[in-house]
């Protein structure tokens, strides 16, 4: 689920800082940038791990604050496809399931990753598999599921430049979003977005398999 | 900024833990989940306003591993036998680490965590696999912690995890656990010696 990258960055030091020692403020201005943060391609930055090594302060003219180069490791949330992750049902649609973990809530298991022989039913707004004639087992809200990482979506989100109509940069293969209603902001799309599935032995509500 | 290396290490879910509670415990944070009932509530002595987010991901990331009982803090001999066991049949890295997250205790959760099971390893192999973790992580996660209470974990495992880095890099195969060793003392402080006073 988690990996460790090795970074390197320039760091902005402002001078009310400075009366800490150097490694706590650069801790701190490192945490401030990219804990729970998206790195494209890369995922989603938990807090930094440690530091590798720290550059000499570089100044610049008509700033007062000092700049750093700075080398360091990030926990970092990436799971590889093909991993099992454990999460809450959050919504069901028509389309699929919604999950999150609660650190992390960009899950989406399509319909036709369910389970074989399994539908949705309107009334209880759960889906439903039928195991066979007799059994019929329930994915309702708030249950906790496992579920195979099959894809990683990372969405570039541009802030919008002056031109209006720049749209961010897609890099997904399929659309992540069959069943959500359109965005009114093209923005909206998160960052980051796995697509799981649900449908080998083991896979599904936790409490069916123990 | 530049990813030197995207992927230099893997994580097991109890290290992530583990440090997630450093964390807490640097910045005086209390979540009621996860908090360590030793610690006083002190003044706070730098503005950690600006670290709002890290505070977010550390109590949703703690819930988490806490609601699913990813924190059974491991004895380093203990990791290490149980990866001298696994080494002896071909996992990959990844599985091995994935075995390590989440204790598989049926054959039909191994099945999941390791692709195409069936034609790789045959029966025995896998109840193997399954027996080596059952006598190495004994069933008593219903019950409670009988190997500790839940203030030792942090001054118990600080030195463990250093112990398990050197047994690590004898195996060619083994997990690479997170470099203890290096980990750079937060805030001046030397990481080993602190927990282990706070925690007594």
């Amino acid at each position: 689920m988690f990996q460790l990258t090795v970074i390197s960055d320039l760091i902005r030091i402002p001078p009310h800082l400075f009366n800490l020692p150097t490694e706590a403020s650069v801790l701190q201005e490192l945490n401030q940038k990219y804990a729970n943060k998206v790195i494209h391609k890369l995922g989603l930055v938990i807090s930094i791990w440690d530091i590798l090594s720290i550059g000499d302060g570089l100044l610049k003219p008509g700033d007062g604050a000092v700049f750093v180069n700075v080398k360091c490791r990030l926990v970092v949330f990436k799971p590889f496809v093909g991993e099992v992750l454990t999460g809450y049902i959050e919504s069901c649609t028509s389309e699929g399931i919604k999950v999150n973990m609660d650190f992390f809530n960009d899950i989406w298991i399509p319909k036709r990753f369910m389970f074989q022989d399994s539908y949705f039913s309107e009334d209880e707004n759960s889906w439903i598999w039928k195991m066979d004639e007799e059994n019929k087992l329930y994915l309702d809200i708030n249950e906790k599921i496992n579920f195979r990482v099959e894809e990683e979506v990372f969405c570039d989100v541009k802030p919008k430049g002056p031109n209006n109509s720049e749209t961010p940069q897609d890099t997904n293969k399929e659309d992540a979003k069959d069943g959500e209603v359109e965005q009114p902001k093209k923005d909206k799309r998160p960052p980051y977005t796995l697509i799981a599935s649900c449908q080998t032995d083991g896979m599904g509500c936790v409490s069916w398999w123990e | 900024m530049k990813i030197e290396v995207a992927r230099e290490n893997f994580l097991s879910n109890y290290e992530v833990y583990k440090y997630m509670l450093d964390i807490q415990r640097d910045n005086n944070w209390t979540f009621t989940l996860a908090a360590d009932p030793d610690t006083k509530p002190k003044k706070r002595k730098r503005t950690t306003d600006s670290l709002i987010d890290l505070e977010i991901i550390t109590r949703d990331l703690s819930g988490y591993l806490v609601k699913n009982n990813q924190t059974q803090s491991t004895d380093p001999n203990t990791f290490v036998k149980m990866m001298q066991g696994l080494n002896k049949f071909e996992l990959e890295k990844i599985e091995k680490l994935q075995i390590v997250n989440y204790l598989p205790r049926s054959m039909v959760t191994l099945y999941a965590l390791i692709e195409e099971c069936d034609q790789r390893f045959d029966e025995d192999q896998c109840s193997e696999m399954l027996e080596l973790i059952s006598t190495l992580f004994p069933v008593d996660d219903e019950e409670g912690d009988d190997e500790e209470g839940d203030g030792e974990e942090g001054e118990y495992d600080e030195e463990g995890m250093e112990g398990v880095e050197p047994a690590g890099e004898d195996e060619d195969d083994g997990v690479e656990v997170a470099d203890e060793l290096e980990h750079e003392p937060l805030y001046g402080k030397v990481a080993d010696e602190d927990p282990k006073e706070i925690d007594e």
